[in-house]
């Protein structure tokens, strides 16, 4: 794999070049780099239309219309979002040793879906399971799972499995109960509490539930393993936003996931030779994103003294946390 | 012969007199109560028109904590709820003569708090312009949709259960109504009519009213039961640390019968107090519906035992962290008070006779009845606080909760309403059901005087000497 | 056919950028606002696509905060082509978000008598960057793919050719093809050992193996490439073959569930048995109270009960 060169578009060496100045654990200028991991490399002239974006610390960015995915296509009509591609069951995996905890994946999602900057669909945890273990970097999107609680407990159906393995939320029939997020043991659901802060661009898009927007008040959002862009033949924002390549997605089916760099590996020889798992895999909700442990680990550990939020007085807090897991 | 009769005629017109004499006096001190209550209603709503406006970012729930208050009260209220099935069904299908005065407030308390309860999870909504949604499109393996349909199933079967013993006690209203000047009595002649549905006291219509009354006597058990156990389910049925669990249902139905009957003794005491129904409702009520408080607390406390006890002899990764928090942390002092305070104290006070006593067992049903509001919130909040993956990196907000002020004053406005149905209810109707209370005199003067034939009797044959009981 | 190659390695990249300082100090330019210049560096490659279009693209990175080398977007670059009579500009292109300029091949390009064509790139008079400049040298080639009909082992040739002077096709030799096969979202190296080298016919021969799946049809798109040669640059070239496994097309995709939208039967009748009994149950007391309305005419009974 270390000889691979291949290279999807125009780009040889971009990646091993930027990887000369990418120092782990740093985290590069924000904005630009992470919205260029997103933007298309295609030839298109700019249409001088702005719109907004939001990255991870709250700024604002305008980027030009056209270089941001087409979300002026025409949405997927509800019923065929209801149905899904057909013949794909897309997975996710996650190589934890080249994870450096630069949550750039985080900010190109938040870019791609306009997301306001306290909702990270993708989240950066460091985990740590046990007194005596390591911490890493544990990158989590939603599991699309295969036996997902939050589509068991929907009472209306807002929330849905396709058959190609997405989980998305239909805006116009959730009633916003908040089973889902109740149900879901990974935290992974987000809530219009208030209205949302969107452009007025973003407010005039024909809704689709494969690309969530506009968003509406009271209702639930979550990652959606990005459809709109899997149908453009594109990676999910996150997964061509990581400039450490950790992130691979593909089709079960074809047994092929590509990386950030258009590295494409056989699925099953990756889960083989690395030992993929599944995260809390005997809770038994059968995710669909498998992660690769973290040995001969690329980046440094990281520092888990750092000032997190935490609920209750912080001393509590932290001295709970560090006996056991998941600090 | 004709001088009992006499007797039973005048008892049971002073027991007329004293259940309607409410219904034709309104107070100054009521008028002052319907008032105050109105205010908090009103204060209520005008919280909740605020959340519509601007979503439900007005409260303090955040991501972690989704569930707050409102679903807390729903739960506390359907569990109130199972007050009139205890009562009225199971002392009925049991035969206890002793209910007959208390099933109407039972009944009543069931209705209003069914009614209520209802009504908070479509508070608790993100977008409750689209509740019909569950009609159209609902799935039926969603535990919030069983909650719909048992929850509505058992609303109108209390309803029935309500009103089906009211149906005479409404004919003997319309009949007694005098003074038909006014247009509020105008008012009261109307509905007591309409209610009655033509009751003249036939046989045939007893007889339909009494086969009615068995049929839902039974068949309102297992749907009172079927709700709490589904209410239980949106909990149980999530993966989550301390939800996970198989004993949610029976310790649902568990908690709910011994709030609810906690409710009644309260109901029973407010009512005997302003009415002055002591001739009715006696000590020995007080004494008996004690007991049963008792039983249920104890089998509540048994439920709490197992529920507790055995995650914490494992400390499971996530469990630990849960109890933890709930025996030695930030949760630690509210639930010992509640374990050691509305669970062991009132075992400990209702296994006394003294404890049994009117104003002594009402604070112990007080203490109950808030334990039991302050329990639900221990079982929703603290396992939210704990998921599976850590709270990193989110607003403080996200990581806390104490419910705020639009949260407590739709709560308070919901118990105000509840109060309030209760309260212009007792006004219009009585509070005890009348006919049931005078059967209950009948059987008592018919069990006296076949006693007392039973002695004359021996003493004509001569056969032994009459032992009066010591 | 040389083309200066900047190597991974950390230190021959510094080389390089301290090669550019001292190429840059004579022509050190400061802005008007009195700052200098950023230091910048570009990357020249050739890329001939499947469907013989051809690009030819720089990458233009400059230092970036805490000295990090990022892309440098919205930047004109020129390019050049350097024949005998001298270097003559073709285009100026902008490069795009990821930092990048694509010229499209120009037809009328002179090449030499090797055919050997020489292209310049630079980045010129740019108020923030200081300039750079890369150049590359490269060859056309050919390459095609050939199957033999009676093969059975899923076997294909890779042809490796130049177009001579005369227009006869050369076979090269000793060139490394890669063999992929095309997924969703990329070009998956079909086998562990995937590169194969020309032997003296220019022809390389490859296995494909069968556990390729290939959708509904079975039809697989294998790509064979040269990947960043020195001569040639990158070339590629696809074609479907029929040696996929076929992914039988899901019958049911949605069955009666927990988790579908269709609820199990046990589940619906369970229900409609529970609650069809119990609102039977309803309607029957219904009628009762029904009746006892209509009963009102029957003649009173003059016994003290109501």
């Amino acid at each position: 794999m270390e000889k691979e060169k291949d290279n999807s578009a125009n780009q040889p060496n971009r990646r091993n070049f930027l990887k000369i100045g990418l120092v782990a654990g740093g985290s590069i200028a924000a904005g630009t780099l992470a919205i260029s991991k997103i933007l298309g490399q295609d030839k298109k002239t700019e249409s001088g239309i702005k719109k907004t974006v939001f990255t991870q610390d709250g700024k604002v960015y305008t980027a030009d219309q056209t270089h941001l995915h087409d979300y002026d296509a025409p949405p997927v009509s509800n019923k065929e979002a209801r149905k899904g591609i057909e013949g794909k069951k897309f997975v996710m995996v996650f190589d934890l040793a080249k994870c450096d905890g630069c949550r750039l994946c985080t900010e190109a999602c938040q870019a791609m879906h306009f997301t306001e900057p306290d909702r990270e669909w993708m989240k950066v945890y460091k985990m740590k399971d046990a007194k005596s273990t390591e911490p890493y970097f544990f990158p989590k999107p939603c599991f699309q799972c295969d036996n997902s609680p939050c589509v068991k407990v929907c009472p209306v159906n807002a929330t849905f499995k396709r058959q190609d393995g997405i989980v998305l939320i239909d805006n116009e029939r959730c009633i916003g109960c908040r089973s889902c997020m109740a149900a879901c043991p990974y935290s992974t659901r987000y809530f219009n509490w208030s209205k949302p802060i969107q452009s007025p661009e973003v407010s005039k898009i024909a809704y689709s539930p494969e690309q969530g927007l506009p968003r509406k008040i009271g209702t639930v959002e979550k990652c959606d393993f990005c459809p709109h862009m899997i149908r453009a033949g594109k990676l999910p924002a996150c997964v061509s936003g990581c400039p450490m390549d950790a992130i691979y997605f593909g089709d079960q089916n074809e047994d092929a996931v590509t990386n950030a760099s258009g590295v494409t590996v056989k699925l099953s020889k990756l889960l083989e030779d690395f030992a993929g798992y599944r995260y809390l895999e005997d809770l038994g909700t059968e995710p669909r994103v498998y992660y690769l442990p973290p040995k001969n680990r690329k980046y440094p550990k990281p520092v888990m003294d750092e000032k997190i939020t935490e609920p209750g007085p912080a001393k509590e807090m932290n001295e709970m946390k560090m006996d056991h897991a998941h600090m | 012969m004709q001088q009992d009769r006499h007797l039973i005629s005048n008892e049971v017109e002073i027991l007329r007199e004293d259940c309607l004499r409410p219904t034709n006096k309104w107070s100054g001190t009521t008028k002052l109560w319907i008032g105050f209550l109105l205010a908090v209603l009103g204060w209520g709503i005008y919280a909740y028109i605020h959340q519509l406006r601007y979503g439900l970012g007005v409260t303090a729930m955040r991501n972690y904590v989704s569930w707050g208050l409102y679903i807390t009260t729903f739960v506390f209220f359907i569990g109130i709820s199972h007050s009139g099935t205890l009562v009225s069904a199971i002392l009925r299908i049991s035969k206890q003569e002793w209910r007959r005065p208390i099933t109407r407030s039972a009944e009543l308390l069931t209705w209003v708090s069914l009614f209520w309860g209802g009504i908070m999870p479509i508070i608790d909504l993100g977008r409750p312009g689209r509740i019909f949604n569950i009609v159209i499109f609902g799935r039926v393996q969603s535990p919030l949709v069983w909650d719909v349909i048992c929850i509505f199933t058992y609303f109108i079967g209390s309803t029935i259960f309500l009103f089906l013993p009211m149906i005479p006690d409404m004919a003997l209203c319309r009949d007694r109504l005098k003074n038909t000047k006014t247009r509020f009595y105008k008012f009261k002649k109307w509905l007591y009519t309409k209610m009655a549905l033509g009751w003249q006291g036939t046989k045939t219509q007893w007889h339909r009213l009494e086969k009615s009354m068995t049929i839902m006597t039974i068949i309102i058990i297992p749907i009172a039961v079927s709700v709490h156990t589904v209410v239980s389910y949106i909990f149980a049925m999530t993966l989550r640390t301390g939800w996970n669990s198989t004993v949610f249902g029976p310790y649902f139905v568990a908690g709910a019968l011994y709030s609810g009957s906690a409710g009644v003794i309260l109901g029973m005491f407010v009512f005997r107090k302003l009415y002055k129904l002591e001739k009715y409702i006696t000590l020995k009520h007080f004494d008996l519906m004690g007991r049963i408080v008792l039983a249920l607390t104890l089998i509540y406390a048994y439920m709490n035992l197992n529920e507790y006890w055995i995650p914490a002899y494992k400390m499971a990764t996530a469990e630990g962290h849960l109890l933890r928090d709930l025996f030695s942390g930030s949760y630690s002092k509210v639930f010992w008070t509640l374990q050691f305070g509305t669970v062991l104290l009132p075992i400990i006070i209702m296994s006394f006779p003294k404890g049994r006593r009117p104003n002594l067992l009402a604070i112990v049903c007080v203490i109950i009845v808030i334990g039991a509001w302050v329990k639900r919130y221990i079982i929703i909040v603290p396992t939210m606080l704990h998921p599976h993956t850590p709270i990193q990196h989110v607003p403080a907000d996200w990581a806390t909760y104490f419910p705020n002020w639009v949260e407590w004053s739709v709560t308070m406005g919901a118990l105000a309403g509840m109060l309030l149905i209760i309260t212009l209810f007792s006004k219009f109707f009585p509070m005890m059901a009348v006919w049931e209370v005078e059967e209950g005199i009948k059987i008592n003067h018919e069990k006296e005087m076949a006693a007392q034939i039973r002695e004359k009797m021996e003493a004509e044959i001569n056969l032994q000497p009459i032992v009066k009981p010591g | 056919m040389k083309k200066k190659k900047i190597k991974i390695p950390v230190s021959k990249t510094f080389l390089a950028i301290a090669a550019c300082l001292l190429f840059n100090s004579v022509t050190a330019q400061v802005d008007s606002a009195g700052q200098d210049k950023k230091e910048s560096a570009v990357e020249l490659s050739f890329y001939k696509k499947a469907d013989l279009s051809k690009t030819i693209s720089a990458l233009v990175t400059t230092v970036g905060i805490n000295d990090k080398w990022v892309p440098a977007t919205g930047v004109n670059i020129n390019f050049y082509t350097q024949t005998k009579s001298g270097t003559t500009i073709l285009k100026t292109v902008v490069t795009n978000a990821g930092g990048i300029g694509i010229l499209p091949f120009p037809d009328s390009l002179s090449k030499d008598a090797q055919g050997v064509y020489r292209i310049i790139a630079r980045l010129e008079n740019n108020s923030l960057y200081k300039d750079a400049e890369e150049s590359i040298e490269f060859k056309e080639a050919n390459l095609m793919l050939k199957f033999n009909p009676a093969d059975s082992a899923h076997e294909v040739t890779a042809m490796v050719t130049e177009t001579g002077s005369d227009g006869k096709e050369i076979p090269v030799a000793e060139t490394e093809v890669s063999f992929f096969v095309q997924r969703l979202f990329g070009t998956m190296p079909a086998n562990e050992d995937y590169v194969i080298s020309t032997d003296k016919d220019g022809q390389a021969v490859f296995s494909y193996p069968g556990d390729i799946t290939g959708g509904r049809t079975g039809k697989i798109t294998i790509v064979a490439k040269i990947l960043d040669n020195k001569l040639f640059g990158t070339v590629e070239t696809k074609s479907d073959a029929p040696w996929g496994i076929v992914v039988p097309v899901e019958t049911n995709p949605f069955p009666r569930a927990l988790i579908m939208p269709k609820a199990p039967l046990q589940l619906i009748i369970t229900l409609v048995l529970i609650f069809g009994g119990i609102w039977t149950t309803y309607f029957f007391i219904f009628y009762q109270l029904k009746k006892i309305n209509e009963d009102d005419h029957v003649k009173k009974v003059s016994e003290i009960n109501y």
